[in-house]
């Protein structure tokens, strides 16, 4: 009965979602988006690391940041839960496997380039104060468009999704033609 | 961890491979390079006046963009760029992309696609906690300008021959 009535709620926010999704690039909840960034943030730095062997800067990084990466990791572990429920897991890798594929495929438009013009960030990473990585990983265009809080509505890895609407629950959904 | 690491490891073939065929494309000429990855992509209408900041003060400022594109705002520090930027207040419309570009840190704000009127960001930056409140008016991209119709051109005339034909009579015996 639960789910029929949340079936309902679901359908009935459908309309709604569908004409807002253009207008959404972000999670609904400030905190959740602060903690999709962080990890876009460390899943970047990871990319660095394996391809232009950054790995000491990376691991220094983390260790650094341990706290507030797992508390961050959490919160997206968490939004995962409410959202996909059983199949969090495989969803959340899915995201993760995505999101350092296209962060990979910007280092190859960038080319020569890409490894010294991205180092820096290695450096300000080194001196954000902890509590502040979130603000320091908002203003670095690490995550695609609209991969924060991205509800994916069609089979796992099939890359069909929808943006989540900012005012509503975050769980609802749209199917999309 | 495993899923991430293997994915960026398929692209260190690719990215090598990109190395060979790519021109290093670095414009020298400061004390840091200036890539042209920076240089490209900025909105056909930016305006942003002069910024001076302070440490531990607050700035305001505008930008008037086409939002087709990045527009930035330079800033520095006693002549060198800041260590990090901190988003205080997020655009409503739009991202900030706060990085180094050649001896500045330049602040760029990217417009979603289709926005138009005001928006508005805050980033402070470290070390020094000076921040910069800025006000942003999206414009509507100027329209394309269309392609010079070609001239008509007149259709090839072939190469002619002169023939001289020779006549013989034929005399009767």
């Amino acid at each position: 009965m639960i789910a029929l009535k949340a079936g309902r709620a679901l359908v009935a926010t459908a309309v709604l979602v569908g004409m807002t999704a253009a207008a959404q690039a972000r999670c609904a909840s400030p905190s959740d988006q602060e903690a999709f960034d962080v990890g876009a943030l460390k899943s970047e730095l990871s990319v660095l690391a394996v391809a232009c062997s950054n790995e000491e800067d990376y691991n220094h990084f983390v260790e650094r940041d341990r706290s507030e990466l797992v508390r961050s990791d959490g919160v997206v572990n968490a939004w995962f839960k409410k959202t996909y429920g059983r199949a969090a897991q495989p969803r959340y890798d899915s995201y993760i496997t995505l999101l350092a594929n296209e962060q990979g495929l910007k280092g190859q438009h960038e080319g020569s380039d890409f490894c010294p013009r991205q180092k820096p960030i290695f450096a300000e990473a080194a001196i954000v104060p902890v509590p502040q990585l979130a603000q320091f990983a908002a203003v670095k265009d690490l995550l695609p468009k609209d991969m924060a809080c991205v509800i994916e509505t069609g089979a796992e890895g099939s890359g069909r999704s929808t943006p989540a609407r900012r005012e509503s629950h975050p769980t609802a959904t749209h199917k999309k033609k | 961890m495993h899923a991430r690491h293997t994915a960026a490891l398929l692209f260190l073939p690719l990215l090598s491979l990109t190395a060979c065929m790519n021109q290093p494309s670095a414009v020298a000429g400061a004390r840091n390079v200036t890539y042209s990855t920076d240089l490209s992509g900025k909105a056909t209408t930016c305006t942003v006046p002069a910024v001076a900041l302070a440490d531990g003060k607050d700035t305001a400022t505008t930008m008037t963009t086409s939002g087709n594109g990045w527009c930035g705002i330079p800033v520095r520090q006693n002549d060198q760029p800041y260590g990090a930027g901190l988003l205080v207040q997020a655009p409503r419309n739009g991202s900030v992309y706060v990085h180094l570009v050649g001896d500045d840190t330049r602040v760029d704000y990217i417009a979603r696609p289709g926005t138009t009127g005001p928006d508005a960001f805050a980033v402070k930056f470290i070390p020094g906690d000076a921040m910069m409140h800025v006000a942003v008016i999206n414009t509507a991209p100027p329209p394309a300008v269309a392609a010079p119709a070609a001239a008509p051109t007149k259709a090839p005339t072939r190469a002619t021959t002169t023939r001289t034909t020779t006549t013989r009579s034929r005399t009767s015996k």
